[in-house]
């Protein structure tokens, strides 16, 4: 397994890079320009009203003070006051991420669980039909602008089949019985036992989680196709035939192994892609997620929020590529050989 | 097949002239290659005739005509027409034109000076390299999206924001690839005689290393282009990009969602316009790969 | 070549008229020419050739390892008197699971690197040759306590009759933490677990350094006196050869082109290509150099007219350019290809002597033109 001596570098890598990012996001919200106390109060607020909360707020403070009052607040927990809610950003964000994390999640899952066999099926049939049809595919879905994905989605499985909902997390029907414990709409409902509830939310779930796992998908396809296609070639591959193990068995147990070592290496990169690509499908299908609340951020000039936002992005991200190399060190044992003799 | 010890060993080394072959081969041998290629070259060319191609260019600018509005496509209006009667075949044309020049500046700020910090960087190695590389980190932190919508946020949302803000993401990518590659041929023995020779740093690594390098930069702009006109798109249909009346393709999607479904094709061709030429970027750039034989990080 | 040795009583393995050749970029490569072998029981039989000259694709052509687009094979393969070139594919794996034991060339890169030695010699023991119907039938073999608490047993056992050192510790290590010589002792276990009766190893121990190599085959050695295996050698290396076989076959080009006993080959060798190996071993009690036979392998999508030899032989003339070699039957068990033997010939008859001197003689003229 992994040992301390391993970790150690990691983790002060992701230190230095979230420091890094702080300094820059802090650097950039304090830049935007209006009077980020001028819009708390609102336009009817006096002259003195909006000195005074200036004041207040330390934004007379030169920029470095600034940044050290709030690095000390944020290690207690105190993010600022959301200008455009007047709620602790902190609650905001704590209330908004599950939404975000969900849908990216379930997004995650698509994008693996369908592109993977699609991408070792099209291997195994290599040339075939399957093979071309996967590939055309493949681009396409890498090429799609995710909200024009969105939007055709809704179109055509909203309006025209009426199969999935089109817009939130929740029919009306349900949204008020169910109570929210985590905030992960599938867990909650189910935590209630409301099975009516969960099956709704993952109708909702669907149609966007789907929209925004295209881009990904199609790159899992292709790298897992030819990285299949690449250790098929192996030396070690081809004496498991000599060995007169099954065709199907030698493809799904011992070339799938080695051939998802790459897949998961892009995993940690695509996690950061959907996080970007949220934005676009929150906004598309009315999620309430830390993505529109980001992007109303932007426009209001929610400085507090701008900030926490975008931190708590870099948080995930960084944790989840953190994830994605232990995992990764669990499955190939080269990986761990490597660290132990550097 | 085993390629390790089933293939027998070729003992003549092929000519220049064979490999050449054997690469433009690889590129033409896969139908999609010539399918992106053309694709991209129809578009450009049409983009950068759109004036006399377009059927009605003064509909690009702030033009009304209301009678017209909302007509589904027809023989006069091939896409049908939007909300204030504009024909949107104009508009898509002239939108692909703002596309490719998102795409062209954006890269073209980007490349030259990622590559520029990448050569520094990796070639130079010790602090210099651990600075550059500590800086792209932390941009590379952040899905671009994210940061381009705080740096386009900082002043008025318009395209050249738009392209600043994306431009000064796209560097990092491109020292990142670059420092692999000039770090990489650092021990190479034509390094190593150029500096016994006593070329000058500027001069190693403009002239020895870059042309090494060019291959998989070329493979990634091609790459890139797609990805920075779905940005561009993304970025416009949020509000942030091309304004108003301005033939953005992300624009005129955002701007079609109100009519959908029953007056779609206002949204949905903007949308497959974009569709298409990502598309075509993607497969040249994939044919581009297989003829240079190249693996590039994406 | 079409041997004259009388084939052995009920041979295990008898290839006959074999072909195999490639589509390639540069066009069709005729690789492997009409070779006839055979393999009696408990026979220790060694094809015997340079880099290139075809031997692997040999044993590939044999347990049917060769993707059928591009390579073109035909010919007849019989292991215990089925055809195995006809046979179908599951039929032709379980074959190669069961009857056939096949001991790859590099150990490094012939274990898979993701699984524990265990894990993947217990499959074998399992899976090898009788594939389970499903993925829910491996499931429940695999995860067996009984069956794969027996499988693992057997994977000892083996393990221990090849001098796996700790052969426990070994099992629950990957490929990578255990050094080359015990990587090649788990390959030759990996081939003997199912209770081969033909076992064919391809250059086994050559990728490892000569202290190994030299227990690998002292281990060879012992596992032929101990059990009554068929095996069938491939080797680039003389003295493996003669240490370990009872017969030899010379390959070159893709044709064999001399076989008989060990003692015949080595003490009667009659292709000047054998002689001309044999010259070029070093010797101790020699004061000359030994000089090797300039040139390579031919390029197989372009082969030399008549005998594939014919470029490189100190004995060459318009009779080998323009007809192919008739095959000459030496005694009951030697044969070889070679225009020199054929009865109508004018030229003198390859000698040991004669090859070395004309050898000599064309390095010497080599370097003094260089």
């Amino acid at each position: 397994m992994v040992s301390i001596r391993q970790l150690l570098p990691r983790l002060s890598g992701m230190v230095i890079s979230l420091l890094g990012l702080s300094v820059v996001v802090f650097t950039i919200s304090r830049v935007l320009p209006g009077n980020p106390a001028r819009m708390a109060l609102g336009a009817r607020a006096s002259e003195e009203q909006v000195a005074e909360l200036t004041a207040e707020m330390g934004l007379n403070e030169p920029l470095p003070v600034q940044y050290i009052e709030y690095m000390r607040g944020l290690l207690v927990g105190d993010l600022g006051q959301s200008l455009q809610t007047r709620n602790p950003v902190l609650e905001e964000i704590l209330f908004k991420l599950p939404a975000t994390l969900e849908l990216i999640t379930i997004a995650t899952l698509f994008m693996v669980g369908i592109g993977v066999p699609l991408g070792v099926i099209a291997a195994r049939n290599r040339g075939g039909l399957f093979d071309n049809a996967t590939r055309v595919f493949a681009f396409s879905a890498v090429s799609v602008p995710s909200f024009f994905i969105g939007i055709v989605f809704q179109v055509i499985f909203g309006y025209y089949l009426d199969w999935f909902p089109i817009t939130g997390r929740l029919s009306l029907e349900y949204s008020d019985s169910v109570a929210r414990y985590t905030g992960f709409m599938l867990i909650d409902t189910l935590l209630q036992g409301a099975i009516g509830g969960h099956a709704n939310a993952w109708a909702h779930l669907v149609l966007p989680a789907l929209a925004l796992s295209f881009g990904g998908m199609g790159q899992v396809i292709r790298i897992t196709r030819s990285s299949m296609v690449d250790i098929e070639g192996k030396d070690f591959i081809e004496a498991s035939r000599g060995y007169g193990m099954a065709g199907w068995l030698v493809a799904y147990k011992y070339s799938l192994k080695n051939a998802f070592i790459p897949t998961l290496t892009i995993i940690g990169l695509l996690y950061a892609w959907l996080l970007g690509g949220a934005f676009i499908i929150e906004i598309v299908f009315g999620w309430p997620g830390l993505a529109k609340y980001g992007v109303q951020s932007v426009l209001t000039t929610d400085v507090n929020a701008l900030v926490g936002v975008t931190m708590t992005i870099g948080i995930v991200f960084v944790l989840t590529n953190f994830i994605v190399d232990l995992i990764l060190d669990w499955i190939d044992p080269r990986i761990q050989l490597a660290g132990d003799n550097a | 097949m085993s390629t390790e010890s089933s293939r027998l060993d070729r003992f003549i080394s092929p000519s220049r002239r064979e490999l050449w072959y054997r690469s433009y081969r690889r590129f033409t041998d896969q139908p999609m290659s010539i399918v992106g290629a053309v694709i991209v070259g129809g578009i450009i060319t049409v983009a950068v005739l759109a004036p006399l191609v377009a059927p009605y260019p003064a509909h690009v600018g702030s033009y009304t005509d209301f009678a017209n509005a909302l007509e589904p496509p027809s023989l006069d209006h091939p896409l049908g027409t939007d909300s204030v009667g504009r024909d949107i075949l104009t508009r898509v044309i002239f939108g692909y034109r703002l596309s490719l020049l998102l795409a062209a500046t954006v890269l073209g700020i980007g490349v030259p000076v990622g590559v520029l910090l990448g050569l520094v960087a990796g070639y130079t190695g010790g602090w210099v390299d651990a600075a550059i590389m500590r800086a792209t980190d932390t941009f590379l932190a952040l899905p671009p999206l994210v940061l381009a919508l705080a740096i386009a946020s900082v002043f008025e949302p318009t395209l050249e924001i738009a392209i600043f803000a994306v431009a000064s993401l796209w560097w990092t990518w491109y020292a990142r690839l670059t420092r692999g590659l000039a770090a990489s041929q650092r021990d190479e023995q034509y390094v190593q005689a150029a500096e016994l020779a006593g070329a000058s740093r500027t001069h190693i690594m403009l002239r020895e290393i870059l042309p090494n390098c060019l291959s998989p930069l070329l493979v990634k702009v091609t790459l890139d282009a797609g990805i920075v006109i779905l940005t561009g798109a993304s970025l416009s249909f949020i509000g942030l990009g091309v304004q108003p009346p301005r033939p953005g393709l992300g624009t005129m999607v955002a701007n079609g969602t109100k009519f959908l479904p029953q007056q779609w094709w206002v949204s949905i061709f903007p949308g497959f316009a974009i569709f298409v030429l990502v598309l075509g970027f993607n497969m040249l750039g994939d044919g581009l790969r297989d003829m240079f034989d190249v693996e590039v990080e994406q | 070549m079409k041997t004259n040795e009388p084939v052995p009583e009920d041979p295990v393995l008898a290839v006959s008229d074999l072909s195999v050749g490639f589509e390639g970029f540069d066009g069709y490569a005729d690789v492997i020419q009409e070779v006839d072998l055979s393999v009696g029981k408990g026979e220790v039989v060694t094809i015997v050739g340079e880099t290139g000259c075809g031997k692997s694709v040999t044993t590939k052509a044999i347990t049917g390892l060769l993707e059928e687009p591009p390579a073109r094979v035909s010919g007849t393969v019989k292991y215990d008197g089925d055809d195995l070139l006809s046979m179908p594919d599951e039929d032709r794996a379980e074959l190669n699971g069961d009857g056939i034991g096949m001991v790859f060339q590099d150990p490094m890169s012939s274990l898979n690197p993701v699984f524990e030695l265990g894990e993947q010699l217990a499959d074998t023991v399992q899976f090898g040759g009788t594939s389970p119907d499903g993925p829910l039938a491996y499931l429940r073999q695999r995860y067996s306590r009984t069956e794969r608490s027996a499988a693992r047993d057997r994977v000892r056992e083996i393990l221990t009759q090849v001098q796996m050192p700790d052969p426990e510790g070994a099992m629950d290590s990957y490929p990578n933490e255990l050094s080359g010589g015990m990587c090649q002792r788990a390959l030759i276990a990996q081939a003997l677990l199912n209770e081969p009766d033909l076992l064919i190893a391809d250059e086994p121990g050559t990728a490892l350094d000569v202290t190994i190599h030299d227990k690998i085959l002292s281990l060879l050695s012992d596992l032929i006196d101990d059990r009554d295996m068929s095996i069938l050698m491939i080797t680039h290396n003389l003295g493996v050869a003669r240490e370990l076989s009872d017969r030899i076959y010379i390959m070159y080009g893709g044709r064999i082109i001399e076989s008989g006993t060990t003692a015949e080959i080595f003490e009667q060798p009659k292709h000047p290509y054998t002689q001309g190996l044999l010259a070029s071993m070093p010797r101790l009690s020699d004061d000359s150099m030994a000089g090797g036979i300039s040139g390579s392998v031919p390029e197989y999508t372009d082969p030399p007219n008549g005998c594939r030899f014919h470029p490189r032989c100190p004995y060459a003339d318009e009779a080998c350019r323009s007809q192919n070699p008739p095959t000459e039957a030496f005694g009951e068990t030697a044969s070889t290809e070679c225009v020199r033997y054929a009865p109508s010939d004018t030229g003198p008859e390859p000698t040991m002597a004669e090859t070395r001197r004309r050898l000599d003689a064309a390095s010497q003229s080599e370097a003094d033109s260089a």
